[in-house]
């Protein structure tokens, strides 16, 4: 059959892949490459693609931050004219869209805390479970701390006079 | 066996010396509620086509001889039962991302050489002489590496895995939790010298948490945690080595 794979480590240390081709005979029907849709073929490779994309509207999303700081230091006139696009239809929806997307990379995210350090409590090991829960905790309580400053802010006077109005009612 | 159900069961077949590429071949079985799929190939080579090749041995998840892909996931045949697919056709292919030998048996020879460059045995540095008996453990000490000791070897989170898939170089999840196995074991002093191979670009670094190697690991071993632990290891350690310089390091 003759023996031709062979693997090393260099001097400096780093591995080196010097494996030959398989002998000619033996098929390698999916070497290298994977098809264009080998993310569909299961859930898990979907969420995991979706969370990579999620990155990239989250890096958008950014940039469209930075947009409004920079309208609201040119002015009130400025930043009146950059909230009114952002009600346009199509800013709606890219907001949804980063919106959903970037749930989805907060859950898988948080799902993922469990295969970070180890973490002992009493000298005993605290279960993978038991960190997701509790950054799932954390995530739901630091979102309700926000939400809750946000409506005193909006009960108070720096909220428009019909979120008042409707948040009153 | 005398049965009135029966079960498709299509098979890869490929013989190097008649075929340009793998087809399949559907087989018509009898079939039990008790049966696993290598159950069925073994009842195919024994009374149906004898010369359908593929690897077996212990029959009971130990060996991890018998990692096939069946219905398009990294499976243990011998722990995968015709009734969690019927009444589907049953579809069993090689592992994906190796080369095939013929039918259903790959080449292993890529994952066996990343194996062998990890190092998985306990190095020193220096031996304590008998007299002083065996090296000790505490039980926290064996939690650190112990499910990653249940490694069988199998390949499945090699198939699994679309980072292997696309850069043949990755050292691949298997390796790198046998890797951080021996690296977590107090009776170990190799670190560094596995750190060479575990952290580089063909190594944790290619990872990009996927988290299917772990999905499919039929001993629950979790290589993604291995990789991502060791990436976040290796992250203090080298801000350590930046920040403090004059501290001894691993």
């Amino acid at each position: 059959m003759g023996q031709t794979a062979v693997s090393s480590v260099s001097a400096t240390g780093r591995w080196i892949r010097d494996i030959a081709s398989p002998p000619a005979r033996y098929h390698s029907p999916r070497r290298p490459g994977l098809p264009a849709a080998w993310w569909r073929s299961n859930r898990r490779y979907t969420l995991y693609m979706l969370r990579e994309l999620s990155s990239v509207t989250n890096a958008l999303w950014s940039l469209r931050l930075l947009a409004q700081l920079r309208s609201l230091r040119r002015g009130p006139e400025a930043y009146g004219a950059f909230v009114k696009t952002q009600q346009r239809p199509k800013w709606l929806v890219f907001n949804l869209l980063v919106l959903g997307l970037a749930a989805i990379h907060s859950v898988t995210f948080l799902r993922a805390a469990g295969k970070g350090p180890t973490v002992h409590v009493g000298g005993h090991l605290v279960p993978e479970r038991a960190i997701i829960g509790g950054a799932f905790a954390g995530w739901a309580a630091a979102s309700q701390a926000v939400l809750l400053v946000l409506l005193a802010r909006w009960q108070g006077r720096g909220a428009p006079e019909e979120v008042r109005r409707d948040v009153s009612a | 066996m005398t049965l009135d159900r029966t079960v498709t069961l299509s098979a890869t077949r490929y013989s190097p010396e008649v075929d340009a590429a793998p087809r399949m071949q559907a087989y018509t079985i009898p079939y039990r509620d008790d049966m696993v799929v290598l159950d069925a190939l073994n009842y195919i080579k024994s009374y149906v086509d004898g010369s359908l090749t593929f690897r077996w041995s212990c029959r009971m998840g130990i060996c991890g001889s018998c990692g096939m892909t069946v219905n398009g996931t990294p499976t243990l045949t011998c722990a995968a039962f015709l009734r969690d697919y019927n009444p589907a056709e049953v579809i069993v292919e090689p592992l994906a991302n190796f080369p095939v030998i013929r039918d259903l048996v790959i080449d292993m020879t890529d994952f066996l050489h990343k194996l062998e460059a990890v190092k998985p045995w306990i190095i020193r540095r220096s031996e304590a002489p008998l007299a002083a008996g065996t090296y000790l453990q505490t039980p926290a000490e064996l939690d650190e590496y112990h499910q990653y000791s249940a490694c069988i070897n199998c390949m499945l989170c090699y198939a699994a895995c679309p980072v292997y898939a696309m850069e043949p170089s990755f050292l691949g999840p298997a390796a790198i939790a046998l890797g951080r196995r021996y690296n977590l074991d107090s009776r170990d002093q190799g670190k560094a010298e596995r750190l060479k191979i575990l952290a580089t670009s063909e190594g944790i670094w290619d990872c990009t948490f996927v988290g299917e190697c772990s999905a499919v690991c039929p001993k629950s071993v979790d290589p993604a945690k291995a990789i991502q632990q060791t990436k976040f290891d290796r992250t203090m350690q080298r801000y350590k080595e930046i920040l403090l310089p004059w501290a001894k390091q691993p």
